[in-house]
């Protein structure tokens, strides 16, 4: 069964890792849950999970003035 | 072999934006063309105007599909208030993107495994596909 890991920064930014689901699987969840979340900053294929570092990234909730 | 993406947060859905302001317990105006206060008093116009408690507002106003968040920052709301943008926008998101997970994992019909608070402060879900 697939399972997805979401980890969310404290600066509202995430990161999302499909695991245990073959390639067309993998690929529709993540899309699926990249198209509501925001925009993709990066995408790439891992060999295996490995939990990653906070990363600091721009929000896009914008300022005016 | 899994696909890792990062992604950055966006407020897309209006309802989200509500509760994620009313888990922060902040109060609200919603309509049409509200007029958000600032320095010049030709503010902009927005769906939702947060009450500040002081004469300036922050507004969202929808761009495209997303909402962005409108104020006088510096010459009003940070001076005025205890709000500072980088952690109001910031906490924003975060609850935003937190209730969204949840309700992502609602309408795919999937378990919420675990969601555990990371030693830096960081949230971890994991989602289960039902069998």
């Amino acid at each position: 069964m697939a399972r997805t890991v979401i980890t969310l920064r404290k600066d509202g930014s995430q990161s999302v890792e499909v695991l245990d689901a073959a390639g067309p699987d993998c690929l529709r969840i993540t899309e699926g849950y990249e198209k509501r979340a925001g925009v993709v900053l990066d995408r790439r294929l891992k060999d295996s999970y490995h939990e990653e570092p906070p990363v600091v990234v721009e929000t896009t909730v914008e300022m005016q003035r | 072999m899994s696909h890792f993406t990062r992604i950055q947060t966006q407020i897309r859905q209006r309802e989200g934006l509500l509760q994620a302001l009313q888990d922060l317990h902040y109060s609200y105006q919603v309509g049409v063309n509200l007029p958000v206060r600032g320095w010049t008093g030709t503010g902009e116009k927005a769906e939702v105007v947060l009450d500040t408690g002081c004469d300036y507002d922050i507004g969202f106003v929808r761009r495209s599909e997303v909402y962005e968040a409108v104020a006088d920052w510096d010459w009003g709301i940070e001076r005025k208030t205890s709000i500072r943008r980088k952690s109001f926008i910031e906490q924003l998101n975060y609850r935003y993107a937190y209730n969204n997970v949840l309700a992502y994992a609602r309408e795919e019909n999937q378990i919420v495994d675990e969601v555990v608070v990371l030693e830096n402060g960081d949230t971890r879900f994991v989602l289960v596909e039902r069998a």
